[in-house]
């Protein structure tokens, strides 16, 4: 069993990520009926999920990911695999939940500053969340320079922290297309990151 | 391009700096700071539907999609339980039974004593009164024999026949004279099945023909010699025949509703007038004043033009008390 324990710089809260066996037992609890595994599962995954669908500048990511996690909860009984593929079959929710909320903002276009309050989760400090709030939209901005599929390959590898099979098993591409849509987008962050700094 | 390696790809995107790349140092803060974001990221507040779904447990979610819903469920659910409890018990057979013998119970009534209690054939007291006159030759009171009415008109007895149960009639008994004398137990307020007609009256008219029939003795008493559905008193002398009514029509038609009010209102300005005298009347002790009306038609008693009052057929203890009372 593998915990990691984390605890993050600037007054971040600490949180527990459990991974490998962990997970998969409270897998295997969960389809048995367990309440408590369930939860510890939501608990565990759902901060991630909100963050990929905030990363995606999703509309409301909090409803989004209890509609994830509803779906997971309905589909739990019919679910095979380990703990690897349950973090992926998670995300796989979330990405298609993400896509479904895009198209609908697009039907329903909303003001930017909605957006942009949406995406701030505040740490309980005001000095720690103001510099929350401008590393995040500096972040936000840089993410903006990838393309779609760039952005989703970088998010799932780093958020959702997916291996390259398992994010071309998501996406439905190549192992071979993945590497290079990762590759394009470091080198694109670090060019835009190397033109910032010789602006400044 | 060139220059990134699959391990320096993967360990910029670990958030590790690869060794000897310092160039890479902004890029591997930004992927840093996403995999710290995705970690301190709190989990969201679980709504109220998505706990209520994980309390329901799993089994619900276990069985096929297109179960019952919840609200046929719990009707079937409910539907059961009554055909349970109601398997062992006799109790459907002895509510049909019971509705059927009441059906037939209210089948029978209803044609048993249909046609004698139809809405036309409801009769005011007046016009019992001049039926009662046409019926009868002549009425007298059993406390007043000194005055005795004569025939106002000659009838058909035969006429009234099937008018039903009329009060006039049912309980009038003929004296030896030839006379007819009512009990003085009857009581207009009092009175049983016997009196169906007045049963399908309105409270409303039966409470003024009372009060016509007190204000009718009154001005009897003091020699008006008024009569009940007589017209005003500056016509007091007019009998019957002069009133142009038609009394066998008293059924409250509605089409007849005008004239039945113009003249209550002619009685009511009437009665204003005599108010006066009744109230200084000295005859406040006079214990043998009728103050309700006799099962007699008014009709019978007029003619009494002396200022006597012959409907005096009421005893003492059933009287009410009148205002000079």
């Amino acid at each position: 069993m593998l915990i990691h324990t984390r605890t993050q710089p600037a007054g971040a809260a600490t949180v527990t990520v459990r991974r490998g066996p962990e997970l998969g037992r409270l897998v295997s609890e969960a389809r048995q009926g367990s309440i408590k595994a369930f939860d510890d599962i939501y608990r565990s995954l759902a901060g991630q999920v909100a963050s990929y669908l905030r990363w995606h500048r999703a509309t409301d990511p909090d409803g989004l990911t209890n509609d994830v996690f509803a779906q997971v909860h309905r589909n739990l009984p019919r679910f095979e695999g380990d703990e690897h593929g349950f973090r992926s079959w998670v995300f796989t929710i979330a990405h298609h939940r993400m896509i479904d909320d895009r198209r609908r903002a697009n039907r329903q276009p909303q003001l930017q500053d909605e957006l942009d309050a949406a995406e701030h989760v505040g740490l309980g400090d005001v000095e720690d969340d103001a510099f929350a709030v401008l590393a995040h939209d500096r972040v936000r901005d840089l993410l903006t320079v990838l393309s779609s599929d760039q952005r989703d390959v970088v998010l799932l590898r780093i958020i959702a922290d997916l291996s390259v099979e398992e994010v071309a098993r998501m996406l439905d591409k190549r192992e071979g297309a993945i590497k290079a849509l990762q590759h394009r987008a470091l080198a694109t962050l670090r060019r835009h990151l190397d033109r910032m700094a010789g602006a400044a | 391009m060139g220059d990134l390696s699959e391990r320096d790809v993967e360990d910029v995107l670990g958030g590790v700096r690869p060794p000897g790349r310092d160039d890479l140092a902004p890029v591997v803060e930004l992927t840093a700071w996403l995999h710290m974001s995705g970690e301190i990221e709190p989990p969201p507040a679980m709504r109220d539907d998505l706990f209520c779904q994980i309390e329901d447990g799993l089994r619900l979610y276990q069985r096929s999609s297109r179960r019952t819903p919840a609200h046929l469920r719990h009707r079937r659910s409910t539907t059961r339980h009554v055909r349970d409890t109601l398997a062992g018990s006799r109790r459907p057979i002895v509510s049909v039974a019971a509705a059927a013998a009441l059906l037939v119970g209210v089948i029978l009534a209803v044609r048993a004593g249909g046609p004698a209690h139809e809405p036309s054939a409801f009769v005011s007291p007046a016009a019992q009164g001049l039926r009662g006159t046409g019926a009868d030759a002549t009425t007298t009171t059993t406390t007043a024999p000194t005055t005795t009415s004569p025939p106002t008109s000659a009838p058909d007895p035969a006429a009234h026949a099937d008018d039903g149960p009329s009060l006039g009639d049912a309980e009038r008994s003929t004296t030896a004279d030839g006379t007819t004398d009512p009990p003085a137990s009857i009581d207009v307020r009092t009175r049983g099945p016997q009196s169906g007609d007045d049963d399908a009256a309105p409270p409303t008219t039966e409470r003024r023909w009372r009060e016509r029939d007190d204000d009718t003795a009154d001005s009897d008493e003091n020699g008006s010699g008024d009569r009940m559905g007589a017209p005003p008193p500056s016509d007091a002398t007019g009998g019957i025949e002069s009133w142009d009514v038609p009394l066998s029509g008293w059924d409250f038609d509605l089409s007849e509703w005008a004239q039945a009010k113009a003249l209550w209102d002619a009685l009511e300005a009437a009665e204003s007038g005599e108010t006066g005298d009744r109230v200084e009347d000295p005859a406040g002790d006079d214990g043998d004043r009728d103050d309700r009306p006799s099962e007699v038609g008014d009709g019978e008693r007029d003619g009494d033009e002396d200022g006597t009052s012959e409907s005096q057929d009421v005893g003492d203890a059933e009287r009410e008390p009148s205002p000079s009372d």
